[in-house]
C-alpha cells in the first residue's frame, strides 16, 4: 500500500512539475502573442506624411521613440526595455510585458515597395528568443534616382 | 456445512480495499481526481492557447493573402493600356468589380482628383462658389491661418470644423500632387523644409516662388532644377508642374469652381460650357489630354487652369477585403522620363475577428 502511495505521489508531483513547465511555456507563448499584437498595432499607427523626407526616430534609454503617430508630428510611440520589462506606450496608454532577460529594438529602413519595419528581439529568462516585425502604416514619397 | 464449490472464498490479497484501508482508497481517489482536474485544466489552457495561436496564424496568413490581392490590383493599374489618362473606362475597373480568388472583394478610389485643402490657394474659396461649401462663420482667411499655424495635415478630419462631413469627404482631399504653380507658397516652403531639413533654403525658395507670382509667370519643367538647386533629388518629382486634378474623376463642384476662377483677373471665356462638355464627355468615354487642352485652349495667365486640370490620377486607394479582414493601400504615381511607376505610401490591415461580413 505504502509503495502504491509513493508511486502515486511521485507521479502526481512529477505531473504537477510538468504542468508547471507547460503552464510557463503557455504563458510565454501568450506573452509573445500579446507583445506581437501590441507592438504591431502601435507601429501600424505610425503614419509618416508623404511630403517629409523620412521617418522621425529618437533613441532613448533602452529603446526608441517613433513620431508621427496617426500622422501627427508631435505624437509618438515609445518602445523600451528596462529592468526585465518591455514597455509599449502611446498617447498615455502603456502596455508592459515582464519575464524578459533582454530586448533590443531597431528600425529597418524601407526597401523596394516595403515600409520601414520595427524589429524587436525579445530574450526570455528561459533562453527563448522571439522576434517581432512590425511595419509602419505610412511612409514618405520615395527619393527617385534621376 | 461445506462451502459450495461455486462459491469462491475471497483471499486476503484479492480483496478490494475497504474498512481499515478505506482511508487509502479515498486518498487514491482524491489524487486521481486532482490529477484529472489538473489534466482537464491544462487541456483547457492548451486548447485556448492553441486557438489563439491558430487565430494569430490565420490572421497573418489572411493579411498576406489580402496584400497579394491588393498588389495584384496595383500591378493591373500599372499595366493601363492608355497610360496617358485615367478614367472610369479603363480595364482596371472590370478587374476590380470582378473581385479576386477566395471571395476577396476589391475597391479602388481616386484620392487626389479633388481640391487639396493642404495645398490650395484660398483665393479659390474667395473667388468662386467653393467658399459657399464652408460651414457658417468660417472664412477662407481663417482657413489659411489655421493651416499656417498647424498644417499641413495628414488626415482630412483635421478640416472637419470647416466643412460639413459629406462635403469634406466628397469635394476635398489631403492627397494632392504638389504642383509648384498652384500650391500656396507658404505650404511649398513648409514642404521644402520638411523634405530637406534646410529652413533657410526653404525661405529662399519661397522668395523665388513669389518672384514668379509677381511676374505672373508659370514655372515650367525646365525651371525646376534651377528652383530646387542642390535639393532637386529630394524634391523632384514630389514637387512638379504636372496638373493636379484628373477631370475624369473630379467632383462637379470642384470642376466648376476651377473653371470659374478669374485667372489673371478674368474668368475663362465659356468656363461653364467647358465644364458641361467635360462632364458630358466623361459619361461616355475617357477625357484625353488632347481633348482637354483643345477644349480649354487657354493662353497667357489663363494657362494656369491647365496646371489644375489634367487627365491623370496621382494618388489611389486600393482595398482588398474578405470576411476576416481588409487591407488598404495608398499608392502614388511617380512620373518618370520614359514611363510612370507606382510606389506604396500606406499599407494598413484591419482584422474582423468576429468574421462579420461587411
Amino acid at each position: 500500500m505504502g509503495t502504491l502511495l509513493l508511486v502515486v505521489w511521485a507521479a502526481a508531483s512529477g505531473g504537477v512539475r510538468a504542468l508547471g513547465r507547460v503552464t510557463k511555456s503557455i504563458e510565454r507563448s501568450v506573452e509573445i502573442l500579446q507583445a506581437d499584437e501590441a507592438v504591431r498595432a502601435a507601429v501600424a499607427r505610425i503614419d509618416v506624411p508623404y511630403w517629409v523626407e523620412r521617418e522621425k526616430i529618437e533613441s532613448r534609454p533602452g529603446g526608441l521613440r517613433i513620431f508621427y503617430l496617426d500622422g501627427n508630428p508631435s505624437k509618438w510611440v515609445d518602445i523600451s526595455f528596462e529592468k526585465g520589462r518591455l514597455s509599449v506606450a502611446e498617447e498615455g496608454h502603456r502596455v508592459v510585458f515582464g519575464g524578459l532577460a533582454g530586448a533590443s529594438v531597431r528600425v529597418a529602413p524601407p526597401h523596394a515597395g516595403a515600409s520601414p519595419v520595427v524589429i524587436l528581439t525579445l530574450r526570455f529568462t528561459d533562453e527563448r528568443v522571439a522576434t517581432i516585425d512590425a511595419p509602419f502604416g505610412g511612409y514618405p514619397y520615395p527619393i527617385v534616382e534621376q | 456445512m461445506r462451502p459450495s464449490e461455486d462459491t469462491p472464498i475471497p483471499s486476503s490479497n484479492s480483496r478490494p480495499l475497504r474498512d481499515e484501508e478505506g482511508g487509502a482508497s479515498v486518498l487514491l481517489f482524491a489524487v486521481v481526481l486532482f490529477l484529472a482536474a489538473g489534466a482537464i485544466g491544462a487541456m483547457a489552457i492548451l486548447s485556448t492557447t492553441a486557438r489563439a495561436v491558430r487565430q494569430g496564424s490565420a490572421l497573418a496568413a489572411n493579411r498576406r493573402m489580402l496584400e497579394r490581392a491588393a498588389r495584384s490590383v496595383l500591378a493591373r493599374l500599372a499595366q493601363d493600356p492608355t497610360p496617358g489618362a485615367d478614367s472610369a473606362f479603363d480595364p482596371i475597373w472590370s478587374y476590380v468589380s470582378a473581385g479576386g480568388a477566395s471571395g476577396v472583394r476589391f475597391s479602388l478610389s481616386d484620392l487626389s482628383s479633388r481640391v487639396d485643402l493642404n495645398l490650395v490657394r484660398v483665393a479659390l474659396f474667395e473667388e468662386t462658389k467653393l467658399g459657399d461649401l464652408m460651414l457658417p462663420g468660417r472664412t477662407a482667411a481663417g482657413l489659411r491661418q489655421y493651416r499656417a499655424d498647424k498644417g499641413p495635415f495628414k488626415n482630412l478630419e483635421a478640416y472637419a470644423k470647416w466643412f460639413p462631413p459629406a462635403v469634406l469627404h466628397n469635394d476635398f482631399t489631403v492627397y494632392g500632387n504638389i504642383n509648384v504653380n498652384t500650391t500656396f507658397e507658404g505650404v511649398l516652403s513648409t514642404v521644402f523644409a520638411a523634405r530637406t531639413g534646410d529652413a533657410p533654403a526653404s525661405e529662399v525658395f519661397r522668395t523665388q516662388i513669389r518672384r514668379y507670382l509677381r511676374q505672373k509667370q508659370l514655372i515650367g519643367s525646365s525651371d525646376l532644377r534651377g528652383l530646387f538647386g542642390l535639393y532637386y533629388p529630394q524634391l523632384y518629382p514630389l514637387m512638379n508642374v504636372r496638373p493636379q486634378i484628373n477631370v475624369n474623376f473630379v467632383p462637379e463642384a470642384d470642376l466648376r469652381a476651377i473653371l470659374s476662377y478669374p485667372y489673371g483677373g478674368h474668368p475663362l471665356a465659356k468656363g461653364r460650357a467647358i465644364a458641361d462638355a467635360i462632364l458630358a464627355r466623361r459619361r461616355t468615354g475617357e477625357v484625353s489630354e488632347q481633348y482637354l487642352t483643345g477644349l480649354i485652349h487657354a493662353t497667357g495667365e489663363q494657362r494656369l487652369v491647365l496646371q489644375y486640370l489634367g487627365v491623370r490620377t496621382w494618388f489611389w486607394r486600393i482595398g482588398a477585403s474578405n470576411h476576416t479582414g481588409s487591407v488598404g493601400l495608398v499608392v502614388v504615381r511617380i512620373p518618370g522620363q520614359k514611363s510612370d511607376s507606382f510606389a506604396i505610401l500606406e499599407d494598413q490591415f484591419s482584422a474582423d475577428r468576429r468574421g462579420k461580413k461587411g
